[in-house]
Formats: structure tokens, C-alpha cells, sequence
């Protein structure tokens, strides 16, 4: 994931690491320790207070958790073990898919073809519905 | 992977590539492929570029950071600086952010295109005018409600609530062929029912014969005296190493690359506005998010997300919705901390997230900084948070009435809130503005459209005001928010102004 951030950003993530490790030395209740040393409560305390501070600082901590947290939760175990397992749900449903309405589907999907309008999509709800965005 | 003909990948060039065409545009997403495709199959010879990649149905999985890493603008990680910021995302790739949005397909309401016709003087824009290009677009595209087997508990639970209160909540509707309810809009549709610019008009084009060259960023629009000549840009290797050059001269440039990503390449490219609009004028609809936790199994990510909206407060500039967020995307956003964060995710099948989607009065602008591209800055209104506030309160109200037992706040620092008490409490004063928590994937306004080159960037068919040949047709044309999703109307308005120009195709001899 951190691939996908263009380079500015990568270093940028890496100097606000840094930021947040060793300026936890100047928190008083972390007693000069650097914030991997800290034990939970002192942790969290810390981050609350640059949270509460509404400045740079406080955006820095929100994008690094957002990063840290983003990767961690795309660990395919971490996500078994909140019961979210996707794969097979979607080739369940993909095939309901195709076993409900294959036939419409290939229909339109030939229809396309080169002129790329499918007309008519075989949807049941489709018809008398304006969408004109008004409620 | 098989790939389309008329479709060229960084990979398959070697060497500096030049060429011509009648149109170059800029661009594959709804604004592009359309003027491709409408162009195309009139005859005219397009280019299409692309700075994104070609990725197929048959790559979409659920991984988040697949998604990221391939079909979004720096891993959908954009920030617009201001106080609060507004975390924004853009599609990059092939089909553009079509095959990253959630399908959402809605007609312009006819008060917005009234006030754009009246403050802008614009031509050609009224619903009747409008009218014939929205249904051949909803045919096309095979637009309309979902199947009722494919709509999630979350979506229902929101819906149930809104009902509760007494509120208008209608069926949501959606460019897609069948959808099955993959949940996986946001990743790319693995099923190829979401209609997106990627399986409708981008083959289309194609098979028109119209050329697509993928990975290719565009640096310059070229220009002799007033008038343009073409572009120039390069291919991206992968890592974003930078590939061969590419120089293509062209009659008509049309530059369809968002409302971010469009006002730094005309920027970039020396060009200004007699308006001094250009850049400026951006709105971003921002979004917040209300996480409910539900005592009953909810498992959000089954079924498709979205399926209502409830518009009981369009008045207001309120749009209230259920979207299912993967886990990565979810505790990103959550405003929880280390074993707290990791205590809510564990709940994560219990969770309902929803939230408004604001039409705001703020604008923002867009400046490019030599060496790192287009900074946005946007500054959210008293006004603006005060409609967040009103949102998130309604939110949670229906929520609550659906049976939620606690709801969190996108504010930072809200305690967890267990009752309607509570909550009119907590949100009996302004939340101070600095800690609502914003994204943003409406991003409309920087080269806004009007009769007047002193009010506006383009004209009513998207023509550069005193630029011959150059064309803007994406959402930055947009006057002001729309206030609900956009894909429709800047599909609509692409498909409006290549018409126009096909019918004076005589002038730019393409």
C-alpha cells in the first residue's frame, strides 16, 4: 500500500515516524523515553494531546494512523479474524448473477458490441423511473 | 491479459512516439470516454491519453491496496489543505474514476441547471434541453434500481430508520447491467455489471477506431499564437519512472481530466483565464461518516452499498446514505486510537457506517508548486460545518431509530454516544470546525463554465474562452455544486458538447 503514495509523501511519512517517535522525549509524562518505549496509557496519552492541539501535528498523527492502520487491516488474517472474508461471497453472488439473468446480461452485453448501446438491459425496475434527482 | 485493440500500454513502446489526430483528449473517465466515443463514431480521428493504466474486470479483487496501488491518483490519498482538511480521492486508470465510483447515476436537478443558466447565461442547459442526452445515457449505461437481492442489511437497517422518522428515502440508482452486489465498487467490479466508462464507451471508442495510449502523462498543450496544436507529454514506466516522449499534433484538444487534475495541466501550460477563475471555484461535497454498532449481525460488506438515499433534506443541501467501508478504508477513517481502534474493528460485522454528503458554499482553489504538482486548498465554511453538524445529527438519529446501541461521531475527540439524549446534547453547541473529519469524492468547479469569459473559464460548450481548439469537458466546468452525484451530468454535458462540435466539426476541419 505505501507503494501507491507518490515519493513526497513516502518521505514525508517516514520523517513524521521519526517526528512522532522521538518527540514523545518531550512529553513530560513520557520521562525522555521515545514513544516505542512508552507502555499504552502514556501512548495514548500523548497522541490525545497532539490530537487536541488542532495543528499540524494533529493532522500528522491522523495520516500516519490512517496509514498504519490501513495496512494492517489488509493483512488477509487480520481480516478473517473480524469475519471479513470476501472471495467466496463475491463468487457466490457472482454466479447468482449469471444463473438469475445470464440471458439478459448476454443479450445486452451483445447489443454493445461495437455500437456500444445496450438498449435494452432486461432490468425490472427500470421503466417509468425518470431520475431527475428530485425527491 | 487480453487487451483491446486500439489500446496501447507503456510496455509496448520502446522509442519517442509522434502523431496526429483530428482530437486529442486528455483523460478516459466519464468526460473523456464520452467525447471519445460521440467523436469517434462520427468519423473524426481521436486520441485518446490516459496517465492511468489498463486494468481489466478480470483484476478486480477486493484488495483494498491492489485498488489503490493501480486505479487511484497516489493511493486515493489526496489532501485538500485547510481547516479542516478534506481527504479527497481521484481515479487514475483506464475508464477513470468510473471504475472506482459507486455507479450512483442521477439527472442534474433542474434547479441547479435553472441557477447555472441564469448566474452564468449559459446556452443549451435546461432540463428539456438536457433531457434527450440523460436517456440515452440511462439506456445506455442500463441505469436503474438495484435487484431487491442484492441490497445489504446496512443499507437496509439505514433505510428502516429514515422510514422510521418519517423521512423520504428513495431507491438508489446506478449505471449497472445486473448488478450482484459484489459491494466492491469502490475496488473495481469484478462482475463487469457496474456500466463504467471501461466496458461501455472505452470499447466503444475503441472499436470506432479510436486510439487509447494508457500510462501516458500529459505534460504541455501545445499552441501556435492563440490557437492549439496538440500536446505533448511521456509515457510512465512502472514506479513512475519516466518512458518515452510523445509529441501529438491535433486540430482540437479536449482536456478532461478532473477538477483537480485539468486546471494544473492548462496552469502548467501557461494558460490563463481572463476571469481569473481558473483553479479557483472548487467545491468537494464533503462527506462524513457516522459509524452505528448494531447488537444483531449486520456483515455491511454483503450486499451492495448505497442502495437508498434519503432526500428529505435536499432543501437543506443534505444527502444522507449507508456505505459499507472495507476494514482497511473504515479504520483509517475511525477517529480511535490503538486498542481502542482494535476493540471497535472487532465489532466490524456489527457495523453500520453512513453519513451526509453536503452540497457546500465554500470553494476552494488549486495552485501548482513546481516539483509537487497541483496543491489543493479548500476552506469549509461556519455555514458549511454547521450543515456537516446537521447531517451527522440526522444520521444518527436514523440510526438510532433503526436500533443502533452506540454511534461514533467524526469529530475528533467525541465520546461514544448511547442515546438520542446524548447525542442532542453533545451536539447542542457548534463541534469546533477544526475537528470534523472530511473526505471528499465529488471534486467539481475550477473551470467553471459561463457566457461571460469575465465570470467564467469556458463557454456553454465547454470552448477555452479566447483559446481556439481547446475544450474542457469533465466536472470542473461546473458552475457551483450539484449537490448530488455528478457522474450523469458531466456524461450528459460531454455527450452535449461533442454534438455541438460535430455539427461545426467544418471549423477545426476534423
Amino acid at each position: 500500500m505505501l507503494g501507491s503514495l507518490p515519493p513526497a509523501a513516502r518521505k514525508a511519512l517516514a520523517a513524521a515516524l521519526v517526528l512522532l517517535d522521538q518527540g514523545a522525549r518531550l512529553y513530560p509524562p513520557s520521562r525522555g523515553r521515545r514513544f516505542a518505549r512508552l507502555d499504552d496509557r502514556v501512548a495514548g496519552a500523548y497522541v490525545r494531546a497532539l490530537l487536541a492541539r488542532h495543528d499540524v501535528a494533529a493532522e500528522m498523527i491522523r495520516r500516519l494512523k490512517s496509514v498504519v492502520t490501513m495496512c494492517y487491516y489488509e493483512l488477509p488474517e487480520v481480516q478473517r479474524e473480524i469475519g471479513y472474508d470476501p472471495a467466496p461471497y463475491i463468487a457466490a453472488v457472482s454466479r447468482r448473477r449469471l444463473e438469475s439473468y445470464g440471458p439478459q446480461i448476454r443479450a445486452a452485453e451483445a447489443g454493445s458490441g461495437d455500437s456500444g448501446g445496450s438498449g435494452d438491459s432486461g432490468h425490472s425496475g427500470h421503466s417509468g423511473d425518470s431520475g431527475t434527482g428530485q425527491p | 491479459m487480453t487487451v483491446p485493440s486500439g489500446l496501447t500500454r507503456q510496455d509496448e513502446v520502446t522509442g519517442d512516439l509522434s502523431l496526429e489526430c483530428g482530437a486529442v483528449i486528455v483523460g478516459s473517465g466519464a468526460g473523456g470516454a464520452t467525447v471519445a466515443a460521440e467523436l469517434a463514431e462520427a468519423g473524426v480521428d481521436v486520441i485518446v491519453l490516459e496517465e492511468g493504466g489498463y486494468h481489466p474486470t478480470e483484476s478486480f479483487t477486493a484488495a483494498t491496496g491492489r485498488a489503490l496501488r493501480t486505479l487511484y491518483r497516489d493511493g486515493g490519498g489526496g489532501m485538500a489543505i485547510g481547516h479542516p482538511s478534506v481527504l479527497y480521492a481521484e481515479g487514475r486508470c483506464v475508464g477513470g474514476s468510473t471504475v472506482v465510483n459507486g455507479g450512483m447515476s442521477w439527472r442534474t436537478p433542474a434547479r441547479v441547471l435553472r441557477r447555472w443558466a441564469e448566474q452564468e447565461g449559459l446556452r443549451a442547459i435546461s432540463e428539456k434541453d438536457l433531457d434527450p442526452y440523460f436517456a440515452a445515457i440511462e439506456s445506455r449505461l442500463s441505469v436503474g434500481p438495484q435487484d431487491p437481492e442484492t441490497i445489504g442489511r446496512d443499507s437496509e437497517l439505514f433505510r428502516r430508520g429514515a422510514e422510521a422518522k418519517g423521512w423520504a428515502v428513495v431507491p438508489n440508482r446506478r449505471n449497472q447491467l445486473h448488478c450482484a452486489g459484489t459491494n466492491n465498487c469502490s475496488s473495481g467490479c469484478p462482475t463487469g455489471a457496474k456500466q463504467s466508462m471501461l466496458v461501455t464507451s472505452v470499447p466503444r471508442a475503441l472499436a470506432l477506431g479510436a486510439r487509447l495510449l494508457a500510462d501516458c502523462r500529459v505534460d504541455r498543450i501545445t499552441r501556435s499564437g492563440p490557437t492549439v496544436t496538440g500536446v505533448t507529454g511521456h509515457f510512465v514506466r512502472p514506479g513512475g519512472a519516466r518512458g518515452p516522449s510523445l509529441t501529438i499534433r491535433a486540430r482540437v484538444v479536449i482536456v478532461a481530466g478532473g477538477a483537480i487534475q485539468t486546471p494544473a495541466l492548462l496552469m502548467r501550460s501557461g494558460l490563463r483565464s481572463a476571469s481569473g477563475q481558473l483553479g479557483r471555484n472548487l467545491s468537494v461535497h464533503p462527506n462524513a461518516v457516522v459509524t452505528a454498532f448494531f447488537d444483531q449481525d449486520v456483515t455491511g460488506w454483503q450486499g451492495v452499498h448505497q442502495a437508498f438515499q434519503v432526500r428529505e433534506f435536499l432543501t437543506e443541501g443534505l444527502l444522507l446514505t449507508a456505505t459499507n467501508l472495507t476494514p482497511p478504508m473504515l479504520a483509517g477513517i475511525l477517529p480511535s486510537y490503538g486498542r481502542e481502534l482494535g476493540e471497535l474493528m472487532a465489532d466490524y460485522n456489527h457495523i453500520v457506517t453512513a453519513g451526509p454528503l453536503v452540497s457546500d458554499t465554500g470553494t476552494g482553489r488549486i495552485r501548482n508548486v513546481p516539483g509537487l504538482g497541483p496543491l489543493v486548498f479548500y476552506q469549509l465554511t461556519e455555514r458549511d460545518a454547521a450543515r456537516v453538524q446537521r447531517g451527522v445529527e440526522l444520521t444518527a438519529e436514523a440510526l438510532f431509530a433503526a436500533g443502533a446501541r452506540r454511534v461514533l461521531l467524526p469529530f475528533d475527540g467525541a465520546p461514544e454516544v448511547r442515546s438520542l439524549d446524548e447525542l442532542h446534547r453533545l451536539l447542542a453547541r457548534p463541534v469546533p470546525k477544526r475537528s470534523l473529519q472530511l473526505f471528499s469524492i465529488h471534486l467539481m468547479g475550477t473551470a467553471r463554465m459561463s457566457e461571460d469569459p469575465r465570470r467564467g473559464v469556458v463557454g456553454s460548450f465547454g470552448e477555452f474562452h479566447g483559446v481556439p481548439g481547446l475544450f474542457v469537458t469533465d466536472a470542473s466546468v461546473f458552475p457551483g455544486p450539484i449537490g448530488i452525484n455528478p457522474m450523469e451530468t458531466v456524461i450528459a454535458l460531454a455527450m452535449r458538447n461533442a454534438r455541438q462540435l460535430i455539427e461545426r466539426r467544418g471549423r477545426w476541419a476534423i
